[in-house]
Formats: structure tokens, C-alpha cells, sequence
């Protein structure tokens, strides 16, 4: 909980990661270096007293998550999103069984989401709902621009991947994080594609499928918007975006604003992808935020406290059906 | 006989500098990409790095093409290299740009179907609405109907803009239209347009500040 001047904000971390990036755990050595040094650079555009030293970064502790994003980071609740990239890492980057295991620990602080692959073919889909059951999964992470085999990405539209959509339709796994990843290889499509998310979320809406992009579909948030805009089920998770907070303020206040003007802030989930950043800077800057009075004027929209509470947390406890205590609820939110 | 005038590292430096990020729509010189220029004699090597190790393959062989083939067109330049370095396909780009191959005939199977001109295309176009939107916003909003290429003050926004319709092959005469889509259709309703092309010039900004922002932790002190 965030609290100022007698309010109290009920945060909820759309994004959160307990990765194992080691030298141990490597199974390719170059990808998987590459990858921690790539994650590790988006990392510093914190501001430098939270930054990690690169060894500290590839794996860090229990106590450094709970420390980071519960005693000091005002989250309530986070949700962990695993990555697998096992063909980087033997055991995988960030999995569903890791996070499982760290919430088992913590009752009540971590809701665990799955994963999927349509390349897993029909064993993985009954690996998938087997899955689904053990850990009481209500949503996933997926990852299009995964390497499998010789395949170095998927679309959400793959007939494959509509067979796993409707197992979650079917059991009740009814919030699709997408990540656009970046294109890895050469592929006859581009990775960073958004339209597949437009398809989908259209067939799946009666089914009460959600689509939360992650990064509001950077970098290509113009065509995120056009299309999260016409559809209902589309949600913006603003997990990289709230980076430019500090390295980019105004930037920032642009890339909100038309969010708010697209989607509007029902729309849009707080997330702070820890341990890429940590959520006690991004969410002290962001209650201290306001946009400029230009850029209000010039698209038409505010960031007013009610705005905050939603995107910090009222979104995704509705998404997620977290319950949220009394004095954080909206003023208006009085049951009838 | 005359002996070949001595190419300089800033003539070479002049001709890439008009080599855009297609994504961006900003010099790669100006974004700090081209990390080096070595001429030697009539042979000129260029060196390229991007922000992450990641970047698209498509997009990364493009800028490595074009500063290829704008070393090449200066003048007494014989032959031009381009090493794209820390990049997870660099090799092969380097390798497929320098021997003038195809992105396709590079990559085989797995660029099946990938037209990068097509691609280069949807970037220009965006560029396009990017520029506009950036000139619009320099002129009261009253002035805006009926705008024509001749109702352009002499800035470097207008210039840009005015370039990039040129290239997209748009009408530039002065009886011209300015806000138009990128096919050249003149907007009926002004603020829906300039809402509509506003996003796109922010998202391209916020890709560049993105950009640059990992270029430079991740060369820090280079």
C-alpha cells in the first residue's frame, strides 16, 4: 500500500521476475550471456543508486525480491510472469515451478501465471492443463518471439495457438500477457507485429479472454493503440514504459498521455518487470507525476489521483479478482 | 595521367550522414551508430554498432546496406565495407551486405517472404506523418485549413517535410495540399488526422529516446 496525505493506494505489480540469469545455468553460452547483458542495459536506465552490479543482476535472492518489492516497494500483490528461453537456460530463465515455489513460501503476496507454446503440439497442451490445475493458474505469459527448434517465433493467430486459447477459455485462464518480443533471428514475419493481437482478442472476447500487452507494444505503440482502442478485452501493461519516468520525464508525459487518450485509464496496468526495475522509484515518481499542462491541453487528458489508483493497482485486482481493502477502494466503488 | 584525389574520412562521413535509421528516421551518424570510418586509399571500411545485441536483423540490415552504398557513391571510392559489430546476426549481415547478396538469399528459409523494401516502405510512410505532425505543430492551428506547400515558412521542419513527400513521389508544387495522408489524400477532418498522425510521431520519439538510451549505457564511456 502507498500511502500519502491520509490516501491510501493499493499497488498491484503486473510483471515481476525471480530469474536465474547464472554462468550455472547456462545452456547456450552466448545467448544466454547476450541476453542478460542485453537485460541488463534496459536496467540501467534506473537511476544509479538502484542499480545492481551485473553479477548481483544474473541471480539474485528471495530476500532481495521480498525486500525490494514488498517491505520497501508498496506492493501488495505482484503477479510473477515466467520466461522460459530454455533453449538459453537449462532450467529456464524465470519459469512457472520456480515462481510457484517462491509463492508457496509467501502466502498471499504472489499470484503465479503459466506459459504456453503452440510448438509443444498436443503433449504440451495436456502438459499445459495439468499445469493450469497444479498451480491454479488464471493467466499467462506469452513470449512470440521464442526460439524452438529451428522455429524462431509464432503468431497468437497459428491454429496450434487457438487450441491453446480455448483451453484457457475452457479453464478459466482468462488473462493472455503478450509480449512482442524483438525479431531474434531473420523470420519471414515481423516479431514485433501487434496485428495477431487484434485477431484473437476479437474471437476470444465472448470467451472473456483479456489480452495484456506487455510494454504497451513498444516499439510499436502506435499500432498498439489503434487497435487496444477498438477492442475491450486489450490492456496495456506498462512495464518499460514507466522506465522513461526517470531518464525521459517528458517523453514520458507523451507516451501516457496518448495511452490515456487511446485507451484510457481503465486500460493500463502498473508494472515494474523487477528485478529490470524496481517498483519503490518507479511508483514514488510516478505519484509525484503530473502531466505537463501543455500536453493536457494538447490531447485532451489528465492524470488525476483516480487515474494513479487504477493504473497502480484497481486494474489489475479487477483483472485478477484481488480483493481490495476498503480505504483503497474508488470513492464512488460503494456496493448498492 | 592525374593521380586520384585523396579521400577524406569527412567526405565519407558527409555521404553516410544522410544514411537514416528506418525506424527512427534520424541519421545513424547523428545517433552515434557509425563508430568508425577508415579510409584507406580508394577502399573505405565502416563500422556499425546498434543499441542491443538484438536488434532487428531486417532493420539493422538496412542501415547496413544503404551506408554501404553511400560510401560507394562518393566519388573515387572502389570499394566499401561495412562490419555491423556486437550484433547476434552480424556476421552474416556483414558478410551478405559486402558481397551485394539479397537479405533473402542471406538468411534463406527463414527470411521466406520478408520484401525489406515493403518493410522500408511502412517506415517511410510513418516518417512521413511523423514530419508533418512536427511541422503542423509549429503553426497556429487557425492557419491549418486549406493549407498549401506554398504557405510554408523557409524552417528545417518544413524542409523535411517537404523532402519526404518528394521521396514517397507526393505532389510538391506550391499549389500542393500540406496535410495529406501518405497516399496524398487531402484530410477532410484536420484534428482527427493530426490526432491519428500525433501517435505515430510519438511513438517514433519515444522509440528514438528508447534507442538512444541503450546505446548509450550500453556504450558507456565508449
Amino acid at each position: 500500500m502507498y500511502r500519502m496525505n491520509g490516501e491510501s493506494i493499493f499497488v498491484v505489480d503486473g510483471h515481476v521476475h525471480f530469474w536465474d540469469g547464472s554462468k550455472e545455468n547456462h545452456r547456450n553460452e552466448r545467448w544466454a550471456e547476450s541476453w542478460i547483458h542485453s537485460f541488463y542495459d534496459l536496467h540501467k536506465l534506473s537511476p544509479e543508486e538502484n542499480t545492481w552490479p551485473l553479477e548481483k543482476y544474473r541471480k539474485f535472492s528471495e530476500e532481495d525480491i521480498m525486500h525490494d518489492v514488498f517491505e520497501v516497494g508498496y506492493v501488495d500483490k505482484a503477479i510473477l510472469l515466467p520466461v522460459s528461453l530454455n533453449e538459453f537456460y537449462k532450467n529456464g530463465f524465470s519459469t512457472t515451478e520456480g515462481g510457484a515455489a517462491l509463492a508457496g513460501k509467501y502466502p498471499g503476496k504472489f499470484i503465479v501465471n503459466g506459459r504456453f507454446d503452440p510448438r509443444d503440439g498436443d503433449e504440451g497442451l495436456k502438459r499445459f492443463a495439468e499445469e493450469v490445475k497444479r498451480y491454479d493458474i488464471k493467466g499467462v505469459k506469452l513470449y512470440t518471439a521464442e526460439w524452438h527448434g529451428d522455429s524462431k517465433g509464432w503468431k497468437l493467430t497459428d491454429p496450434m495457438s487457438k487450441r491453446y486459447l480455448d483451453k484457457c477459455a475452457e479453464l478459466g485462464v482468462v488473462n493472455i500477457h503478450v509480449h512482442k518480443g524483438p525479431t531474434i533471428r531473420p523470420l519471414n514475419m515481423d516479431a514485433f507485429d501487434v496485428r495477431d493481437i487484434d485477431e484473437v482478442a476479437t474471437e476470444y472476447f465472448d470467451a472473456g479472454l483479456r489480452f495484456i500487452v506487455e510494454h504497451c507494444g513498444l516499439p510499436r505503440l502506435d499500432e498498439f493503440c489503434w487497435i487496444a482502442t477498438q477492442e475491450s478485452n486489450v490492456y496495456g501493461g506498462l512495464s518499460a514504459v514507466m522506465a522513461f519516468i526517470h531518464a525521459k520525464p517528458y517523453y514520458f508525459a507523451e507516451c501516457l498521455a496518448e495511452m490515456l487518450f487511446w485507451l484510457g485509464e481503465d486500460w493500463l496496468i502498473f508494472a515494474s518487470d523487477y528485478a529490470m526495475w524496481q517498483p519503490k522509484w518507479l511508483i514514488d515518481k510516478f505519484m509525484a507525476f503530473e502531466l505537463p499542462e501543455e500536453i493536457k491541453q494538447k490531447v485532451g487528458v489528465d492524470l488525476t489521483l483516480d487515474a494513479k489508483r487504477k493504473i497502480l493497482g484497481l486494474n489489475a485486482a479487477a483483472l485478477y479478482d484481488i480483493p481490495v481493502p476498503e480505504e483503497a477502494r474508488l470513492p464512488l466503488e460503494v456496493p448498492a | 595521367m592525374s593521380l586520384p584525389a585523396t579521400l577524406s574520412e569527412a567526405e565519407v562521413l558527409a555521404a553516410v550522414r544522410g544514411v537514416l535509421d528506418p525506424e527512427l528516421d534520424e541519421s545513424i551518424v547523428d545517433l552515434g551508430f557509425l563508430t568508425r570510418v577508415e579510409v584507406q586509399g580508394d577502399e573505405i571500411r565502416l563500422e556499425l554498432r546498434l543499441p542491443t545485441y538484438w536488434c532487428a536483423p531486417n532493420f539493422s540490415w538496412l542501415m547496413a546496406q544503404d551506408a554501404r552504398q553511400a560510401a560507394l557513391g562518393v566519388p573515387g571510392v572502389r570499394q566499401a565495407t561495412v562490419q555491423l559489430l556486437d550484433h547476434h546476426a552480424g556476421n552474416e549481415i556483414s558478410a551478405g551486405v559486402n558481397s551485394g547478396r539479397s537479405f533473402a538469399e542471406t538468411f534463406g528459409e527463414q527470411a521466406a517472404g520478408e520484401t525489406l523494401g515493403s518493410l522500408r516502405q511502412i517506415f517511410r510512410r510513418k516518417a512521413f506523418l511523423a514530419r508533418q505532425v512536427r511541422l503542423l505543430a509549429t503553426l497556429p492551428r487557425e492557419r491549418l485549413a486549406g493549407l498549401r506547400i506554398a504557405d510554408l515558412p523557409d524552417t528545417a521542419d518544413a524542409r523535411a517535410y517537404v523532402k519526404v513527400r518528394a521521396e514517397l513521389g507526393l505532389d510538391c508544387s506550391p499549389d500542393a495540399p500540406v496535410i495529406t495522408d501518405a497516399a496524398g489524400r487531402e484530410a477532410t477532418d484536420i484534428d482527427a488526422h493530426l490526432r491519428a498522425a500525433r501517435l505515430v510521431r510519438v511513438s517514433t520519439d519515444g522509440n528514438t529516446v528508447f534507442c538512444r538510451g541503450l546505446f548509450q549505457t550500453r556504450y558507456q564511456g565508449s
